[in-house]
């Protein structure tokens, strides 16, 4: 992928290519992506309704649920970032995951948002909108979601790109045509991102919720295995007390106690972080779309008080072969060193989002690292393939249908929920290749995400709570939810420049002067909460709702009460 | 809280969450069979509930 491996020195090249990695792992790699084929082709069988589509029957159990709750949050991606934050914060980053476990394990047991929304037995958040605020509260909520996850979604491939590009050492292969097609080389990660790509598309538009549930389980083994495999081979290789005394000695306290102020954490981090586990479980849609699919609302509470320790896991274990990856870099020899902390005035430092697939690279034997690799390709075809399942559903059901009043018949709502599906692939292809931003990746992800649920969770915890949530509360608060946006750091500084041309315009600032609007993503977010919670309670007390007519808060025509 | 504390809980932290997620691992890949015996068997009744109810309809309306 030339976004991923296109800006790598010849130093940096030569250095992941120096891995483990055989031609026995490759056909680990891509002959275990078919099983999950197989398996959406068997399930296709079994589809006859859009319930049957979106929600599995609502009959999960509580272990497949965990199994599915945790093969689509164990992303790759979250790997990826969750290793760089072991990487750069030491120990100190296990905080998240602590904060992360504990808000899982309060929405379990007390069953906060999901245990009521599953009661209702609506198929999607934006259904529980029209249910509670109307049919246009549900048509806005469903495009701001949509909006903000397919926009969230967007870069996953480039960071799956960037792991496979340093675990297998591929850094600067090519595919090349004969010259009289006239065809440009294609780097050897475009085609095999493609591949999985379209594996995923086939199977989730085949079989739907039940496919990927069914993919979700065989990965939830294999990942589970991976993760416990290479954690254990990790502390072989390095040694248990050598790596706490090399962060020890690398970073100091500051590696370890996650409230030291200027430490990359802090209070009001971790507050930010507990309040995105909180949101992780309850209000992401992919997540809570595993709630509804449940086979009862006690089936729920379970499912989620158990699925706190893999809610905890899917950070601690990257963290932690993060921080592994530092022990192993200042361990190793002076170039390796060098290429990731480069003398002051140097060569400009590799993205350490490498160092963790070069570490296993380096560290894990022939045929486990195919299998180990197979299971973070399992964990980025997981996740593919319920967002895309949950962002053509939100689409279909709460866009789509609504404006067509509803009449649209299950067989036509599962081929829209379909196009949609490969129609979101295309993006997610089109965006992972071209996408040449300059911000942070992670920045990037928390805002997109953050777009959709502030706004959600001021509806859902209204709307589900307080009596006196009116429709018009609901809609300002989806749009003050889009306040988020301001975290992103070239809008913060489109906001300053235009700030301070109006202030130069004007005359009230100094032609010298520059407004700079520069804050945290954190502090963003956490303001952006309370704007929408206060648009919603404003809203509400304000334009109180009138008393609707019967149809307004009936249910879509093929919902699980009707089919 | 001293240096030595936070090694400590975070030592206890790392083992005590991968032996709880070992053990739910080891737990959800044998209920997880059941589990989708059961989605399949339920799936399949509630289609033929559907079939009948159809069936029944058609011949009330003939």
């Amino acid at each position: 992928m030339d976004s991923a491996a296109g800006h790598l020195s010849e130093a940096a090249i030569e250095a992941l290519s120096k891995t483990n990695f055989t031609t026995v792992d490759w056909v680990i790699v891509i002959c275990y992506p078919l099983i999950s084929v197989v398996l959406g082709i068997v399930a296709s069988r079994f589809i006859s309704n859009m319930r049957d589509f979106v929600t599995a029957g609502q009959s999960l159990g509580t272990c497949l649920g965990i199994a599915t709750l945790t093969g689509t949050e164990l992303g790759l991606i979250t790997v990826m970032y969750s290793a760089q934050k072991g990487f750069t914060g030491g120990f100190a980053a296990f905080s998240i995951a602590l904060a992360a476990g504990i808000a899982t394990f309060f929405v379990g047991v007390t069953g906060f948002l999901i245990y009521r929304l599953r009661a209702m037995g609506v198929y999607t958040i934006p259904e529980f909108y029209r249910r509670r605020f109307g049919r246009k509260t549900q048509i806005l909520g469903g495009v701001v979601m949509a909006f903000g996850g397919i926009l969230n979604m967007g870069l996953f491939l480039k960071v799956g790109a960037m792991f496979l590009v340093g675990i297998t050492g591929l850094a600067n292969q090519s595919i090349a045509f004969p010259e009289a097609w006239g065809l440009p080389a294609i780097p050897v990660l475009n085609a095999i991102m493609a591949f999985l790509l379209a594996l995923v598309l086939i199977y989730t538009c085949l079989g739907g919720m039940l496919s990927v549930v069914l993919a979700d389980y065989v990965q939830f083994v294999v990942l589970s295995m991976g993760l416990l495999l290479t954690t254990g081979l990790a502390i072989f290789h390095l040694g248990w007390d050598h790596i706490f005394t090399v962060v020890e000695q690398t970073m100091g306290p500051k590696g370890f106690d996650p409230t030291i102020p200027g430490g990359g954490f802090g209070w009001e981090y971790i507050i930010w972080m507990g309040f995105l586990g909180l949101i992780g479980c309850a209000v992401w849609p992919t997540s809570v779309s595993r709630a509804l699919a449940a086979e009862s609302p006690a089936t729920v509470k379970k499912q989620f008080m158990w699925a706190s320790i893999s809610y905890m896991i899917r950070f601690l274990i990257p963290y932690f072969w993060g921080i592994c990856a530092l022990v192993f870099i200042m361990d190793g020899d002076m170039q390796l060193k060098e290429l990731f902390f480069p003398a002051p005035g140097g060569a400009e430092a590799v993205d350490n989002l490498y160092a963790m697939p070069l570490f296993l690279g380096r560290i894990l034997p022939p045929v486990v690292i195919g299998i180990i690799s197979a299971g973070m390709i399992a964990a980025f075809m997981s996740t593919h393939d319920s967002y895309l399942l949950c962002w053509s559903t939100v689409l279909t059901q709460d866009v789509v249908a609504p404006l067509f009043g509803d009449d649209l018949k299950p067989k036509t709502r599962i081929w829209l929920s379909r196009m949609f599906i490969v129609l979101i692939g295309v993006y997610v292809f089109y965006w992972g290749l071209m996408y040449g931003g300059g911000e942070d990746v992670w920045d990037y992800m928390a805002v997109t995400g953050a777009i959709y649920f502030t706004g959600a969770l001021a509806l859902l915890a209204g709307g589900l709570y307080w009596k006196r949530a009116s429709s018009t509360g609901a809609v300002l608060a989806l749009l003050s939810g889009c306040s988020a946006v301001f975290g992103l750091t070239p809008v913060q500084a489109w906001v300053g420049r235009a700030l301070t041309a109006i202030g130069h315009a004007t005359a009230l600032l100094p032609v010298d002067r520059m407004i700079d609007v520069t804050t945290s993503s954190a502090r963003v977010g956490l303001f952006s909460i309370v704007f929408t919670i206060f648009a919603m309670v404003v809203g509400s007390l304000l334009f109180p709702d009138k008393p609707k007519p019967e149809q307004e808060g009936e249910a879509p025509a093929d919902s699980p009460q009707t089919t | 809280m001293p240096l030595e504390y936070w090694i400590i809980l975070w030592k206890v932290f790392l083992i005590g969450v991968v032996c709880l997620f070992g053990g739910m691992a080891v737990w959800v890949t044998i209920g997880g069979v059941y589990d989708i015996k059961r989605l399949f068997a339920r799936i399949a009744a509630s289609h033929e509930e559907d079939a009948k109810a159809e069936s029944g309809k058609r011949k009330a309306e003939s």
